[in-house]
């Protein structure tokens, strides 16, 4: 999953839909709306994080391989 | 018989909007969401509070109440929203979104609701006093409180005007936060900011393009000359001078890596403060939170032996007191610059640009080029057609009168039209 899919999953989709439903409504406000900019910040730290820790565990893998494997891949 | 009350504008509060506040206050009471910007434009004897006045004991009794119902929802429907976040990301993802989110989230929507409901229970109160609120005006309506604010007013119909903070660097068709208001209305700095929100699905009835208020003061200011800018600044005499204008790695940015490309940005335009002689002037971004001794610039400046400083403040001056500009990504400050006569480059960044030919780009293996030919191009008249682009407002500065007159005259039309209708 690449920076700009991750992106365009939790910024267009996720953070319009995630409280359809719930009534979680103020003066006809709908505060998960609201909320918009703060879960874009935790989501994409968190998703940032992992891809971060996922590039270091594959890079763990190619370096446990035999040099001949590295050089056919 | 008491004068009636004079009808209330409400106000984000920040520097984008802070030179309208005179002009509008002498049609309305003004109030703020920022209790700092309603203490501020209190102590310059405009009619000014911050929104939160209007909250007592029993309302905020109320608003801890409310939230902890709201927070209740969302914690009986952890399975739900678990489900939803876990389910969009496929069932892979971080364990904090893809089966542990029951662990933090009804806590965190908790937090953030109460924040929401502190500000429209507020503003209920306000309506409830019978004191008119006629429009409302934010600087960005993409945090949670101004959000709110203009979600509020939209319901019941009260004219909601976005002016915008950032009005550089975002190109039409560009999916960035930046777009995202829910403002009725849009002042467009120039015409690029017009068509990018445009671009966006913004009505363009609703988007007027009439000039950046905050930049009046780069054309009316006490902005210094360059020799007093380098005197103060302590630049020896006959030294080039670079200011580097710094940038930090936004939360919510589209993508990673942004730390290792600033790192390569600044060291290119050190090595070419140490080939050319220059003095060095390190500009920190404003809302850059880091501490300053968390930066690097003034230490490597050192150790490279450049001649330099390092600052957040004294904008003006380091504009000033500069031979070009090099920005590590599209920056206002580059418009800034233009405007005082200073030329610029950048280095260039993924999902950010401008859309205009001028300033010259560059990457950390070609900025030298980029600064040269800035350098050459001072006082060409491309650089005012590069300023007119996002700031329509120029050469004459006066876009906060512009926009004053615009907002006045919406909120005219919007209460006559309440009028017709009653």
């Amino acid at each position: 999953m690449t920076d700009k899919a991750v992106a365009e999953v939790i910024t267009w989709r996720l953070s319009h839909s995630w409280y359809d439903g719930l009534g979680l409504e103020y003066s006809g406000v709908a505060l998960g709306d609201c909320m918009e900019y703060n879960l874009l910040t935790v989501l994409n730290r968190l998703m940032l994080q992992y891809q971060a820790q996922a590039v270091l565990k594959d890079a763990d893998v190619k370096a446990e391989a035999p040099q001949g494997e590295l050089t056919n891949a | 018989m008491p004068d009636a009350p004079r009808p209330i504008l409400l106000i984000s509060g920040g520097h984008t909007t802070q030179i309208l506040w005179a002009p509008l206050a002498e049609h309305y009471d003004l109030a703020f969401l920022a209790v700092q910007a309603a203490q501020a434009a209190a102590g310059q004897g405009l009619p000014a509070a911050p929104i939160s006045s209007a909250v007592d004991a029993d309302i905020s009794e109320h608003i801890q109440n409310e939230t902890v119902m709201l927070a209740a929802k969302v914690a009986n429907n952890a399975a739900l929203l678990s489900e939803r976040f876990g389910g969009l990301l496929e069932h892979s993802g971080p364990e904090l979104l893809n089966g542990k989110l029951p662990g933090w989230f009804p806590g965190f929507a908790h937090h953030l609701m109460g924040a929401a409901v502190s500000i429209l229970a507020a503003l209920d109160a306000i309506e409830r006093a019978k004191r008119q609120i006629v429009g409302c005006i934010v600087h960005e309506d993409v945090s949670l409180d101004t959000r709110a604010m203009v979600a509020w007013c939209n319901l019941r119909g009260i004219p909601t005007f976005h002016v915008p903070h950032a009005p550089c660097h975002l190109l039409p068709g560009v999916i960035d936060i930046h777009g995202e208001t829910r403002a009725q209305y849009i002042a467009a700095g120039g015409p690029a900011g017009a068509e990018f929100y445009i671009s966006r699905g913004h009505d363009p009835a609703m988007v007027a393009t009439l000039g950046v208020p905050q930049w009046d003061e780069f054309y009316h200011g006490a902005i210094p000359d360059p020799l007093e800018a380098r005197r103060v600044l302590k630049v020896p005499d006959g030294l080039p001078v670079i200011c580097y204008i710094a940038s930090w790695a936004q939360t919510t940015s589209m993508r990673s890596g942004f730390e290792d490309e600033f790192t390569e940005g600044w060291k290119a335009v050190l090595a070419q403060a140490q080939a050319r002689g220059a003095f060095l002037i390190a500009k920190l971004h404003p809302t850059d939170g880091r501490p300053d001794e968390s930066h690097p610039y003034k230490t490597d400046m050192d150790t490279a032996g450049v001649a330099g400083c390092m600052t957040r403040h004294h904008f003006g001056y380091t504009i000033r007191a500069a031979d070009v500009l090099v920005a590590q990504t599209p920056s206002n400050a580059c418009l800034n610059g233009a405007i005082l006569g200073v030329p610029s480059c950048y280095l260039t960044t993924e999902g950010f640009d401008y859309a205009t030919v001028l300033p010259y780009r560059g990457v950390p293996e070609t900025i030298g080029e980029a600064i040269d030919k800035a350098l050459a191009s001072r006082d060409a008249p491309a650089w005012d057609e590069f300023i007119a682009q996002y700031n329509a407002a120029h050469p004459d500065g006066n876009a906060a009168e512009r926009v004053t007159d615009w907002i006045v005259s919406k909120i005219t039309e919007s209460e006559r039209a309440d009028v017709a209708i009653n």
